[in-house]
């Protein structure tokens, strides 16, 4: 126990005055008696002389004594130290779909909220407190402060988002936390819903709270796509997942622009996690809506629905220059293309040497056989031949590709001050290194890739390679997926997809709960980030172009299985959850003025209530 | 007029029943253990020569052929000596009243049954003999004895035994000697019944005290004074101490009953706040004080 203000114990010295004043101005009733005799003998009865008596006899002074020590001890603020002590102490908070989760009457958020609350109000007036939320993403919400009306704040905004968790982004964000003072431990209050983080070394002493009950019932979409399955139609997967308490049965109904299409019931003695699948018609662009109706009790209403925008399920527009003729050769033979030789015309896809069709929209565009200008003060050509050094096996133009002994009937080399860093800062990713300097490079600006072949294949043996036709499969694979023409898969919950947008216009965007928000786009026409926290449609509107209308899903198995964790597993350690709360310094001030007050009123009851009865006179 | 009239009635009928002969010499209305020539037939017995011929029963030797000589008993008087307790303690919660009232109810009963009646009001310490009157006896003297009674100062400081000594330097004769007291006093209570019972007065103590003494309600500090002495005494607590008051009082009470009945005396008590009637052709007449 300590106390905050120490100096008050001064006030003990008015127990001086205090029996100075009681021995002086002790006032007794006066009261004349027929006769001493018997009371004087009752005063020196060994029973009225025990030392407990003689205690009571002084009972009034006593009380007094007491009532003044209570009352300094009050003014000297008396803390009860927690078991957190430090002057720095950060709070976690987990604020995923399943906090919102109600196990009674309130949600798990709700129930960590009144915690954190006990804690604040608890807290010694010095002690700094933090907030950190976290579902995805985490975000300090609140800095270090004393100020109890700003954390409870804080507190109070914060809401349940239909994310899934991520612990480590919320440990990391702790930790960075470190330099701006240390803290000895951390108080973590999640339902235990997230992944373990085992690549994480802890700094710092983590106290885990639970909130909410192990025995969860809950069934979710956990996975929502659609693949290409003929020239008209899309074939659509469904993945449910299911709590290990939710024993129910369940039924998914499958809307395609708002007409019930489909319906299925899933039985209760099936696996948690199912699947199932359906084909739906693609010949225009629609809405697929799904929706979950649980029979019995199910915890999250987030993960009950999910929507999916599918697109025409037309062919990918491809534009060919006429010049590149081997290129046009391997293309043609690709079924379920639409080719054309007019740079003029829309295309998902375009393959060309000329630089001016650079300015085509296409989604992706690949040239060959020129440096491109924005880098063509780091790259010279010599006429010398040479050879494939080595190529990004990951990137997806090159997968399953191998491009050894291909000759080149150019040298491309690095210009005397230059490197390939240079090239790098200008936003260029190397896929293709040659002897010395890279033969290709792609570049992302908004939703569009560019590929650059430095060399044309036309003037190398790379057209006599089982390489080649692969290398372009994979360029038309990649067309018709960024051209959502081979797969889709429903948006999640976190951020909406890129919007193309007029560059550096305010857009409005309604959420799912009506209110709006207004953004820019970029310099390219691009909306990025558009923070989508909860499940739901989003609307965005600009004042040149019609409503659009996105949609965002929760679709994690993690949250709807609602499996919670007792203890989290970090590099070499793991952390269990505390049995005990979170017990922080608790004041004692309050109490101790209450217990002299009843103490006043029990003393004034005893000595004012039953005053002594005078003997009447004759 | 201290009692109703009624009450006196009831009072003239009444007769002290005193637990032993407690007569003086002279005649009276009281029996003596041994023979006498009054008129209350005692017993028989056989004729010895030189018995008085005039106590033969002479219808016994007319059908025994034997004279048998008739007793009689002897009849004395009984002097009835009732001394109320005149001190300043005597005032509260009252206690003088109803001290009053009993020596006016003992008077009367004396005075109609032919006692020889005295009454003393003890009050002042420095005065030789205290206030007195008789002894007298007939019912022709009550108003006188009812006027005293009422005339008995109590604003004396003297003790019991001091003023029982008092008492016996005027007094004689022997009987019973009531004595109307709080018996509160700081005075030997059992010298006084030694006195009283030397002087051939069986000591008949009646404490009298007020409810306040009897079952005290204090509470806290206070600061007693003695009304007498005018001495204070602090007390702490006072609730705390009345079960041991009531206990000092209770063997004061048991003192005083073992003192006077060793004398053959008798002891009672009662509240101030008491029904008289009740008291006296009650409580007494079951305690054999009065028959």
């Amino acid at each position: 126990m300590t106390f905050n203000l120490l100096s008050s114990a001064w006030f003990f010295l008015l127990i001086i005055p205090l029996i100075a004043f009681y021995f002086l101005k002790l006032r007794r009733q006066r009261v004349e008696i027929p006769s001493l005799v018997l009371w004087q003998q009752v005063l020196q009865d060994s029973r009225v002389n025990s030392p407990f008596q003689k205690f009571k006899r002084n009972l009034l002074l006593l009380l007094q004594l007491l009532l003044l020590c209570l009352l300094v001890l009050a003014a000297m603020d008396p803390i009860v130290s927690g078991n957190s002590s430090d002057q720095k102490m950060p709070i976690i908070v987990d604020c995923s779909a399943s906090m919102g989760a109600s196990d009674d009457k309130q949600t798990r958020l709700e129930e960590a909220k009144e915690k954190i609350r006990e804690i604040i109000n608890n807290k010694k007036s010095s002690q700094e407190i933090a907030i950190i939320s976290f579902a995805k993403t985490a975000k300090k919400v609140c800095s270090f402060t004393t100020n109890s009306q700003v954390l409870l704040k804080t507190i109070d905004d914060l809401q349940v988002t239909d994310l899934e968790s991520n612990l480590e982004s919320a440990l990391k964000v702790t930790q960075a936390m470190t330099k701006s003072g240390k803290f000895g431990e951390v108080l973590l209050f999640s339902d235990g819903n997230f992944e373990d983080v085992p690549t994480f070394d802890l700094s710092y002493k983590l106290n885990f709270q639970l909130v909410g009950k192990t025995q969860a019932p809950n069934i979710g979409i956990s996975q929502l796509s659609a693949r290409r399955a003929g020239p008209t139609s899309w074939m659509v997967f469904i993945q449910l997942q299911a709590s290990n308490s939710y024993v129910q049965s369940s039924t998914v109904e499958i809307y395609q622009n708002d007409q019930k299409i489909a319906e299925d019931t899933l039985s209760s003695d099936s696996q948690k996690e199912q699947r199932i699948s359906f084909r739906v018609d693609g010949t225009e662009n629609s809405t697929i809506k799904v929706l979950l109706k649980p029979a019995g009790k199910d915890l999250l209403d987030a993960d009950n629905t999910a929507w999916m925008t599918l697109g025409n399920a037309r062919p990918l527009k491809v534009f060919i220059a006429p010049s590149l003729g081997s290129i046009s050769t391997v293309v043609r033979n690709i079924p379920g293309l639409s080719l054309t030789t007019n740079p003029a015309d829309s295309v998902d896809l375009s393959i060309s040497d000329d630089q001016n069709d650079e300015a085509t929209n296409s989604l992706i565009h690949m040239s060959v056989g020129y440096v491109p200008d924005s880098i063509a003060n780091f790259i010279a050509t010599k006429s010398d031949q040479s050879t494939i050094i080595d190529w990004n096996r990951s990137a997806q133009l090159l997968q399953h590709v191998t491009l050894d002994d291909t000759l080149l009937m150019q040298t491309y080399e690095m210009k005397d001050g230059s490197s390939p860093t240079d090239i790098e800062k200008k936003s260029f990713e190397v896929l293709i290194t040659g002897e010395k300097a890279p033969l290709l490079i792609r570049k992302k600006i908004g939703l569009q890739s560019y590929y650059h072949f430095l060399f044309h294949p036309d003037q190398s043996t790379l057209p006599y390679k089982v390489a080649f036709p692969i290398m372009l499969t994979n360029l038309i694979n990649e067309g018709l997926q960024v051209a959502g023409l081979a797969e889709t898969e429903a948006n999640r919950t976190g951020f909406l997809p890129k919007i193309k947008s007029t560059p550096n216009t305010e857009v409005s965007v309604t959420l799912p709960n009506r209110s709006k928000i207004k953004t820019l786009s970029d310099a390219n026409g691009t909306l990025n980030g558009i923070a989508a926290e909860k499940a739901g449609s989003y609307t965005v509107s600009q004042s040149d172009k019609d409503d659009q209308v996105f949609h965002a899903s929760l679709l994690s198995s993690l949250e709807s299985e609602m499996s919670t964790k007792n203890s989290v597993m970090f590099n070499e350690t793991s952390v269990s959850a505390s049995n005990e709360e979170a017990i922080t310094d608790k004041p004692l001030w309050s109490k101790l003025a209450f217990i002299a007050f009843i103490l006043l009123v029990l003393e004034w009851w005893f000595y004012q209530k039953r005053p002594g009865k005078i003997l009447p006179q004759a | 007029m201290l009692l109703s009239p009624k009450t006196n009635g009831r009072l003239e009928r009444m007769r002290f029943n005193p637990r032993s002969r407690l007569t003086s010499r002279s005649r009276g209305d009281h029996l003596t253990g041994r023979g006498g020539n009054s008129t209350e037939f005692s017993d028989y017995r056989d004729y010895s020569p030189g018995d008085d011929m005039r106590f033969i029963d002479w219808n016994i030797f007319s059908r025994l052929q034997k004279p048998y000589l008739k007793l009689f008993h002897l009849e004395e008087e009984m002097n009835v000596l009732v001394i109320i307790d005149g001190s300043a303690s005597m005032k509260f919660g009252g206690k003088f009243e109803f001290a009053q009232k009993l020596a006016s109810a003992f008077t009367t009963i004396g005075l109609y049954s032919n006692e020889k009646v005295s009454i003393y009001g003890i009050n002042d310490e420095n005065a030789g003999i205290p206030s007195h009157l008789g002894p007298a006896s007939g019912r022709f003297n009550a108003q006188k004895f009812n006027r005293f009674i009422n005339d008995v100062d109590n604003s004396g400081n003297i003790t019991l035994e001091s003023g029982v000594e008092k008492v016996l330097k005027k007094h004689s004769g022997r009987g019973m000697a009531i004595i109307i007291s709080d018996f509160l006093t700081s005075g030997d209570i059992e010298k006084s019944f030694n006195l009283l019972f030397s002087k051939g007065l069986a000591p008949y103590a009646l404490q009298v005290l007020s409810p306040e003494e009897l079952n005290p309600e204090l509470s806290g500090d206070a600061r007693f004074v003695d009304c007498e002495t005018k001495v204070t005494l602090d007390i702490t607590a006072a609730g705390q101490l009345t079960e041991i008051y009531l206990e000092y009082l209770s063997n004061l009470q048991q003192n005083i009953s073992d003192w006077a009945r060793n004398r053959n005396g008798l002891y009672a008590e009662c509240s101030s706040e008491q029904d008289i009637d009740s008291f006296l052709f009650d409580t007494l007449v079951r305690r054999g004080w009065i028959k």
